[in-house]
Order: C-alpha cells, then structure tokens, then sequence
C-alpha cells in the first residue's frame, strides 16, 4: 500500500515522525508531497490537493494530510471527487473514520499533536488497521450510507480519469 | 441570521440539547443580527435513518438561501462533514473542541460545524457560541486565510467546470 503525506507549516514537524515511523515498514510505500522545508507562509490547499489527486480513484493508496486543526486540509480534500476525508484526533475517531465511514485520507490536527506526536503514529495505525463494518455481516448499512455520499460526489463532480 | 439544523439517529438527542442551548443565546449576536434557528429534521427518532439523506437537506437549504449556516450532528461528525464537504459552496468543519471551532471560524470561515452526538453540554455550549462570535480575520497579515481559502475555492471550482465542459460536450454531439 502507498501512503502520501502532506503538510503545511502547521503540520510539517508531525509529518516528519510519521514519515520515520512509517518508511521501511513491510507492504508500505511511503511518498512524501511536500512541503520539503518549513515555510510558515505555505498554504495547506496547496499540499492537500496534491495529496488527495494521488490518493483518488487507486485503492491501494491512502493519504495522510496534516495542517493546524485537520479542518481545512478535510475540507479541501472532500472537494476532490473520490475522496473521503475527516479529521481525526484520537483513536476513538480513528476507529469508527475506518469502520463505519471508510476514509481514504485522514487529516490530523498538527498544532495538537505536536506536543505528542506519538498518539499521531497511533492514531493513523488504528486507521490503517480498522476493517470498513460495511463488508463484514451486518454492516450493510454503513455500505449504503457510504454509496450514498459517492452519489453526491459524482452528482456535482466527474470522477477524474 | 439563521440558523438550520439536522442531525442523524445518532445525534437526535444531540439536537434537542443544541435547540435549547441556541434558545439561551443572546437574539442579538455581534455583528450577526438577531440569531434564528430552524430544525430541518429528522423529527422523530428513526434508528434505520441515514446522515446523507439530511446533510443532502441542509446542503440545499443553504445553497437555497433559505438558512446563512448550518449545524450537523451525527455520531463523530465525520459522515456529515464528508458529506457536506461534497456539496460546492460549503464549507463544513468537524469541530471536536473549542480550539478548533475557534479555527473554523476565523481561518476556514466554516459556514457549517458539524459535531459528534456525545459531547456534552458545557462542550457544545462553547463550540457553537465560538463558532458564532469569533469572526474570520481577513484584515493585515490575516489575508493569508483568505489566500487560502481562495486557493480552496479553485480545487472545487475546476471539477466543475471540468464536469460543465463534459456536459455542454455531450450536448453539442
């Protein structure tokens, strides 16, 4: 699986430990899209779309994307057809973004978790590992509620090609 | 300004709480005129309901004119704000504490919040009146949110037009 991250200013240092953390593990690819320095004058859409264009219409890749809050960078990636991003900043989150709403980005609150990165390398394993509830028995409902947002994505957007 | 609400089952209780604490607001609200608030549903608890069918609705009464913002509520919040965030000319934030409503509103200039059904009261009193009073800082050296936001703008806008250029294509053959 390919993972790519992405970050502003606000999230540059997080990005810098996941990136540790995750390179190198088994059936892991990791791609780091910037930003390469730190410039506190970047712009979180900048690096998000980058991101989120990778991570739309290949299943094999997910996208880590971390600014201030994880509000802007879920933001913009949700603008992006195909993708299904959200904030999130416990494990809790984690948890349920991957079981009941199977994310293919998740986007973190960096000025957070920078006092304790190490919750951001266990906040995104959780992601990682949680099976989406909509393909195990019983979990046809989270299918459906699933499907229903992707009709809303295609209705205002083409899918890229 | 007014306000719409909608929530799914899992944050209906959640929603009665919100209307309470929006009826002990102020009526007059910095800058923001006199606050009125709507529920756009579901009006009773249906276990089986789900959250795209009401954030479809608030996405339409928005864009519709019919409210300024929005309030969503459905478990953790991720499935409206997803959902929302689908919808051009929305802006949906997730605010999980007071620090990042305080963020939605004066970075991302979130003309919705959507909120998970388990906060409690205190929590939600403070995020809504933050999300609320805080103003989106486009003055001095604030014009990089705004630079942002612009650059946001034209993520959303270019699948649009790219999705107006296919039709008009299929229309002309």
């Amino acid at each position: 699986m390919k993972i790519f991250f992405a970050a502003d200013h606000a999230g540059f240092d997080v990005k810098k430990v996941l990136l540790r953390h995750f390179e190198g593990q088994r059936d892991i690819e990791c791609v780091d899209l910037g930003n390469y320095k730190f410039d506190d004058q970047d712009d979180y859409p900048t690096f998000g779309e980058k991101a989120a264009l990778e991570v739309a219409g290949n299943d094999d890749a997910v996208g880590v994307l971390i600014c201030g809050t994880g509000i802007g960078m879920s933001i913009v990636a949700n603008k992006v057809p195909g993708i299904f991003a959200a904030p999130c900043w416990d494990e809790k989150i984690a948890y349920f973004a991957s079981a009941h709403n199977r994310i293919n980005v998740i986007a973190l609150p960096g000025r957070r978790l920078n006092k304790k990165p190490i919750e951001a390398i266990n906040i995104v394993e959780i992601w990682l590992k949680t099976k989406f509830a909509g393909d195990l028995p019983k979990g046809e409902r989270h299918k459906k509620r699933i499907e229903t947002v992707s009709e809303i994505d295609k209705k205002y957007r083409k899918t890229l090609p | 300004m007014k306000i719409g609400i909608v929530s799914d089952h899992a944050g209906f209780a959640e929603k009665a709480k919100i209307m309470l604490i929006l009826q002990k607001l102020p009526k007059e609200n910095k800058g923001l005129g006199a606050i009125e608030f709507e529920d756009y549903g579901p009006h009773g608890l249906n276990p089986l309901d789900d959250y795209p069918d009401f954030a479809k609705l608030l996405a339409d009464k928005i864009l519709g004119g019919e409210c300024d913002r929005g309030i969503a509520v459905c478990g953790t919040g991720i499935g409206m704000s997803m959902d929302l965030n689908k919808v051009p000319g929305i802006r949906a934030a997730l605010c999980y504490s007071e620090e990042a409503a305080q963020k939605a509103a004066s970075h991302n200039d979130a003309n919705v919040i959507c909120l998970r059904g388990d906060l409690d009261e205190p929590e939600v009193e403070m995020i809504i009146s933050t999300w609320l009073e805080v103003p989106f800082e486009t003055a001095g050296e604030n014009t990089r949110h705004l630079r942002r936001l612009q650059k946001m703008e034209k993520v959303e806008g270019q699948y649009l037009l790219r999705r107006l250029m296919i039709r008009l294509r299929s229309f002309f053959q």
